[in-house]
């Protein structure tokens, strides 16, 4: 075993346990499946004799309107056709996505400053060995999160008659492999950042970068062009997370299940890349800040 | 005297707010344009739009005659319903010359010509047809002929309906006068016998669509891509304004099957399931009346294009686009262990007798078939109790063969479960946060 690898799980195991032992962790999945649970509950209540009818929830008539709105009425159909788990996935699995990523972010920046990083690379482990303990940390309690989430899933399923869907259980694997590109990325802006704080916000305003480009890309237009800085989005589109989610979630929905392993390899090879990218910056700017 | 000042002083204000309403009444502004009026085949039938001269692009469907022309013409913006329309009274002018159209390696000039489309009546309702040049002339004399025909044929029937109910009621007249004076009527009981009554000529039937009247246009047929067309005049210029990008697309992936979906309870406003595979809740508070139909999926934003030229759409998702009813269909309603299939059916809606409002959804009988009436509903009835959970729908087609992407699950809430479960469980981590903490503040304790 190689000194990086065992310094790795050394640091990782150590990092996963501090974690257990910590509110944060539990507080956010009990955030995230409150509102599973509202949701759930949200669905079963906008339902008629004819079916779904968002209109009839106060819950689903806000999100139903804002979705109706940017994307255009047939889009909510759509997203909930099936029911609600698809959505309520998605919606219930940010608090946790973004605790794990800004927790790791924040300590990586924190520990950095402090030049805790920097003595612990004067043992057998290095920068990188550092960020991939941080990472693998995330990994495993993202894979626990989706699981919790799942299990909640078919208990509501059980509970409320809904039905667990191919589209949620593919949405799930889709969902785990972004999550891991935005923690590279979280990776990525500790190490070019000097501090915490800057960390952080270049975190923030990536996300929502690639939030926003998302969100335009996918928004009812009137031309044959979208307007909003197109060109600029086509580019920012291949560095973002959203954009090989949206692409293989649309492959999957077309019946294009080749499409969808091609997203998915897309978002794996993004995710390599921003890592590989994170250790030769490292390894050039060094653990200082 | 006063007083008078002041009544002619409002008396003037008034008329000089009346005359101002009347000097800013709110009329359009219309502008004179150049524009591509078209009449494009949309999947299931052909609609009109057309593309002002501000619209980049104009949209078509590939491996289908659509009909391009170019016209200057008066458009206004008609606030009330939010679109723009033509003003075709004022002026109206076709323009000739070529259109050419560039790009995927394709490169045609196209002339005008005449043109007429129809539908022939078969067994599937989609048979269109298109007829160019002579074609179209003679299709659609042919169709006039049939018409002036059916018309001589139906004025003749009149006529000699008329005569035989004139010839009845005087032979009836006779007969009671006959009666009256004690005579015997059997001779003239004998000659109503021998009346012919007059057969109804038959309807046209060759057409679920006629021919519409042969007009002239650019006849356009591509494969799927986008090109650059542009009108050239009689002279070799390039007419100005006329330059547009053509998108010419395909309908994406296969056929599927979606279902109108109506609630005995709401049967004037039936739903739809247009995504295969999606599942149907409802509150099984009533009866539903399924009625599959073929649909394809389309581009939302081209198609939205194709029909209104100005409409808005999403060109990241996908439409479902209702062609036809299946038809001979049945459906295989699988409800537990039990199967069994369904057949269409027709039902009649009638009102609750008395004061109260409602109504109920009976079987169409062929008594109310002899009365002439016709079934409010036909569909195929799926009864809905409470009681299950779950129904699988699944349309076959005359064969019995099961449908593409015609499964479709109809779930059945009949409210809220026991939620406090799932309260328990969403609370669930926040325990063992709360005893992984404990333990190790305890741990620490000692």
């Amino acid at each position: 075993m190689s000194d990086r690898l065992h310094a790795t799980i050394a640091i990782g195991r150590r990092r996963l346990y501090e974690s257990l032992i910590h509110p944060g962790y539990y507080v956010a999945l009990t955030a995230g499946l409150a509102v599973a649970y509202a949701f759930a509950a949200g669905f079963v209540r906008s339902i008629d004799s004819s079916g779904f009818d968002y209109t009839l929830n106060p819950l689903y008539n806000f999100v139903g309107g804002m979705m109706s709105g940017a994307f255009g009425a047939p889009f909510v159909g759509r997203v909930f056709a099936r029911g609600p788990f698809l959505f309520a996935a998605h919606i219930s699995f940010l608090p946790v996505l973004l605790y794990l990523a800004m927790t790791s972010i924040y300590r990586f920046g924190t520990e950095k400053s402090s030049g805790a990083i920097e003595l612990l690379c004067y043992g057998p482990a290095d920068g990188t060995s550092y960020f991939l303990a941080s990472l693998s940390k995330d990994v495993i309690l993202t894979a626990v999160s989706l699981a919790a989430f799942l299990g909640f899933f078919v208990a509501a399923g059980l509970v409320e008659n809904l039905a667990i869907t191919t589209a949620l259980l593919v949405s799930l694997p889709l969902l785990f492999f972004s999550a891991l590109c935005i923690y590279a990325y979280g990776v990525l802006v500790s190490v070019i950042s000097d501090g915490a704080n800057t960390a952080l916000a270049l975190f923030i305003t990536g996300v929502l970068v690639f939030g926003i480009s998302l969100v335009g890309s996918q928004a009812i237009v009137g031309g044959y062009l979208q307007s909003l800085s197109t060109v600029a989005a086509w580019v920012l589109k291949w560095f973002s997370p959203f954009f090989y989610w949206s692409f293989s979630m649309k492959a999957w929905s077309n019946d294009q299940i080749g499409l969808l392993f091609v997203g998915l390899l897309g978002q794996m090879v993004l995710t390599t890349t921003v890592l590989v990218g994170s250790h030769f910056l490292l390894k050039a700017k060094g653990v200082r800040p | 005297m006063n007083a008078r000042r002041l009544t002619n002083a409002v008396a003037a204000l008034v008329m000089v707010l009346g005359v101002s309403t009347a000097v800013f009444a709110d009329a359009p502004t219309h502008r004179e344009e150049l524009i591509y009026s078209i009449v494009a085949f949309n999947g299931r039938d052909y609609s009109g739009t057309f593309v002002r001269q501000p619209s980049e692009s104009v949209y078509l469907l590939s491996k289908a005659d659509s009909f391009i022309s170019a016209r200057k013409t008066m458009v206004y913006f008609w606030p009330i319903t939010g679109d723009y329309r033509l003003d075709t009274d004022t002026i109206n002018r076709q323009f000739g010359g070529k259109l050419q159209i560039e790009g995927h390696g394709i490169s045609r000039t196209l002339t005008m010509q005449k043109y007429t489309y129809f539908n022939v009546r078969g067994e599937y309702e989609l048979n269109w047809r298109v007829a160019k040049g002579d074609a179209a002339e003679s299709v659609f004399a042919a169709f006039q002929k049939s018409v002036k025909s059916y018309q001589k044929a139906a004025a003749e029937y009149n006529r000699a309906q008329f005569e035989y109910e004139q010839k009845l009621n005087e032979l009836t007249q006779e007969i009671v006068t006959v009666r009256s004076q004690g005579g015997d009527p059997s001779s003239l009981l004998a000659e109503i016998r021998s009346l012919e009554i007059p057969a109804r000529p038959q309807p046209l039937s060759s057409y679920s669509s006629p021919p519409v009247a042969p007009a002239e246009a650019f006849v356009v047929n591509l494969p799927a891509g986008v090109y650059h067309m542009k009108l050239i005049n009689p002279d070799g210029t390039i007419m100005q304004g006329s330059e547009k990008r053509l998108v010419v697309f395909n309908s994406i992936g296969a056929k599927h099957v979606g279902y109108d979906v109506i609630p005995a309870d709401k049967w004037t406003r039936p739903e739809t399931s247009e995504l295969p595979g999606a599942v149907l809740y409802v509150d099984g508070s009533s009866d539903l009346y399924l009625r599959p139909y073929f649909e394809q999926r389309y581009n939302d934003l081209y198609y939205a294009k194709l029909m209104n030229n100005d409409a808005r759409g999403n060109g990241n998702m996908t439409t479902w686009v209702k062609l036809q009813q299946v038809p001979l269909a049945k459906i295989l309603l699988s409800a537990g262990a039990q199967t069994r299939t369904v057949e269409q059916q027709g039902f009649a809606v009638q009102q609750l007798p008395g004061a109260a409002l409602g109504y109920k959804i009976v079987q169409w009988t062929s008594a109310a078939h002899n009365k002439g009436d016709k079934p409010d509903i036909i569909a195929f009835h799926v009864p809905i109790r409470p009681s299950e959970r779950e129904i699988t729908v699944a349309a076959l087609d005359e064969h019995g063969h099961p449908l593409a992407g015609a499964g479709r699950q109809i779930r059945i809430i009949g409210g809220p479960g026991p939620e406090l479960i799932l309260v328990l469980l969403s609370l669930l981590p926040l325990l063992v946060g709360a005893i992984s903490v404990a333990a190790r503040a305890r741990r620490y304790s000692r």
